[in-house]
């Protein structure tokens, strides 16, 4: 039998600590599960949740399409300032990077290239082409609707922004392996780390699981390196589901450390216990995790026929409580007040029996005629 | 610790033994051919060791036995002086016939086991019609048994003993006193080096180690002025 580790902080309102419980697996299994705990009637507040299934919310493409597509428009007809127009908000490349969309962002500054160099403002449009190349983008395939000026003017800048010394931009992060997307692209690398970009304006966003996403943009000056430390913030519940669900929730890494960990934040449980339940009419195999505090403090694993199916959800649930030191292990065979008097007992018994094989009791012996 | 206890509790309980052992005379062991029973309860006697039964020691029957000055008394009175020797010589045969006891008291042999002396006053009317070894146990038998049921000790001395038992006309002498009278004595008899809680049952007889010789079969010799079976090593010993 398990005994209590008495942790204040953690009781719930019984006065027995609080455990979250959350099974995955056929909703047969789930249901199964949670009434064979119920029924182990152990020391423990059970709280049973279910898994969280919070989808993303699609990337902001819209606006960015309908206002590149109206440019072009506008470029086609030659109204070249409402061209300019449409395209004049700063934040539409830098929402268009942030968001991965490094094709938007490219179709962006091209259109805001090519409407001034229609409208003779060279100048303002080789700073978008520049830009263009310094953020390493593809040249659209726009390109070909557009006069060979602009298609001069945007080779030009991109080969000048080639030709510039790489620098290096080091990010670091108030949460170590926070994964860094740059201008863009994916996961260039993991904090802390350094990047080579080419001198001018980038955007920096960096994503850790349980962490709000923080993105920068920065400017990079040509032959100084640079550094970029962003202090991350907690996600709320709702953020973390939405994060687990989209990284976890159909990967094989499902019941990793990290998914774990992600999951006790996604359902704010300070000791998680998460269950992979696989069942068939015959058999069960019950695989579990335990997290306190978002730590992982142990893992555990049962196989059980059906009938023993009880048997193996209390002792899969205990063996993981143990290991997280919720619950007591059992006392150990010596130190059992039980065992040592059976010792005493035997030896007391060894000692008498041994004292009589050596030496017989006394005999009283009546002599009579 | 109370598993421990109520075993030794038990242990103790269950230790002490108890043990009857009963003293008997010698029985003949002649046979058929003597003309008396087997084991059939003779006396006080002595055996001579060419096998033939010796003369009683209580009352013999005169012939070849020295008289007894009480054979024709009518009524006898004597005690039975019955002591428990210790530390008796070591390497001594444990088988009767060839029992050869003497003890050394300078050595410290034989001493009498302290407060195990037991006195019996017996009385043995018409004594003069008691003529045969095979009359006379029986008769003196019943006489002990008549005194307090004939117990000589409720918790005899352990290891090696010899039981011995002295009919004297002398009043019963106290422990402190190893002597005995030689001209009151009237029968003597002992066992051979016996463990008593071992056996149950004991002789006491008077065995001769010189063949031929009664003059072995004498009460001095059995009841020594030293208290001890045999103060000398026999001839040839």
């Amino acid at each position: 039998m398990v005994g209590l580790l008495i942790a204040s902080s953690a009781l719930a309102e019984s006065g027995k600590p609080g455990v979250t419980v959350i099974v995955r697996g056929e909703p047969m299994a789930a249901a199964r599960f949670q009434d064979s705990l119920r029924l182990a009637e152990m020391p423990i507040e059970f709280r049973f949740v279910d898994i969280p299934n919070v989808p993303s919310p699609p990337p902001e493409r819209d606006d960015l399409e309908a206002a590149v597509a109206a440019a072009r428009q506008d470029y086609g007809e030659a109204n070249l300032r409402p061209c300019v127009a449409r395209l004049a908000a700063e934040d539409l490349v830098t929402a268009a990077l942030r968001n991965g969309q490094r094709e938007g962002a490219a179709r962006v500054l091209f259109w805001r290239a090519a409407c001034r160099v229609g409208l003779g403002d060279s100048s303002v449009a080789r700073g978008e082409a520049r830009r263009l190349g310094t953020l390493e983008l593809q040249v659209p395939p726009d390109v070909g609707r557009t006069t060979p000026e602009v298609e001069r003017v945007v080779t030009d800048e991109l080969k000048a922004a080639q030709r510039l010394p790489r620098v290096s931009l080091r990010v670091t992060s108030s949460v170590a392996g926070a994964t860094v997307a740059l201008d863009g692209r994916p996961k260039v690398c993991v904090t802390p780390c350094a990047v080579e970009v080419l001198p001018g304006e980038h955007v920096v966003r960096l994503e850790a699981d349980g962490m709000v996403p923080e993105v920068r943009t920065l400017r990079v000056d040509p032959n100084e390196p640079a550094e970029l430390a962003a202090a991350l913030t907690p996600a709320a519940p709702e953020l973390a589901s939405a994060q687990w669900t989209a990284k976890y929730a159909a990967s094989a890494d499902i019941d990793s450390a990290a998914s774990v960990r992600l999951l006790a934040r996604a359902v704010r449980a300070k000791r998680l216990v998460f269950i992979t339940a696989e069942t068939s009419n015959v058999d069960a195999r019950l695989r579990g995790v335990f997290a306190d505090d978002q730590e992982i403090r142990g893992y555990a694993e049962r196989y059980a026929v059906t009938r023993e199916f009880d048997a193996a959800v209390r002792g899969l649930v205990e063996d993981l409580l143990v290991k997280g030191s919720v619950l007591q292990p059992p006392a150990p065979l010596y130190a059992r007040p039980l065992f040592w008097t059976v010792v005493a007992a035997v030896a007391a018994a060894a000692v008498v029996g041994t004292y009589f094989a050596v030496s017989p009791p006394p005999v009283h012996t009546q002599v009579h005629f | 610790m109370r598993p421990v206890v109520a075993l030794a509790v038990l242990a103790a309980a269950g230790c002490s033994l108890s043990h009857d052992t009963t003293l008997y005379y010698a029985h003949f062991s002649v046979g058929a051919d003597a003309g008396l029973s087997e084991d059939l309860p003779s006396g006080f006697h002595c055996d001579k060791d060419n096998g033939q039964t010796g003369c009683p020691l209580i009352f013999i029957d005169g012939g070849q036995c020295p008289a007894n000055p009480l054979r024709d008394n009518p009524t006898v009175s004597f005690n039975v002086v019955v002591d428990f020797l210790t530390n008796v010589p070591p390497g001594l045969p444990d088988t009767y016939e060839l029992f050869a006891l003497y003890c050394d008291t300078d050595a410290g042999l034989c001493p009498l086991a302290p407060g195990t002396r037991r006195c019996f006053p017996v009385t043995l009317p018409d004594a003069g019609l008691l003529y045969q070894a095979s009359d006379i146990a029986p008769a003196v038998t019943a006489a002990l048994q008549a005194v307090d049921g004939g117990i000589v000790s409720v918790d005899a001395p352990t290891g090696n003993v010899v039981a011995r038992a002295i009919a004297t006309q002398e009043a019963c002498p106290p422990e402190s006193q190893t002597t005995f009278d030689l001209n009151q004595l009237i029968g003597c008899a002992h066992s051979a080096p016996v463990i008593l809680q071992d056996v149950d049952t004991v002789e006491l007889k008077l065995n001769t180690n010189s063949p031929a010789n009664y003059g072995e079969c004498s009460l001095a010799y059995c009841a020594n002025a030293s208290g001890c079976v045999f103060t000398a090593p026999p001839d040839g010993g």
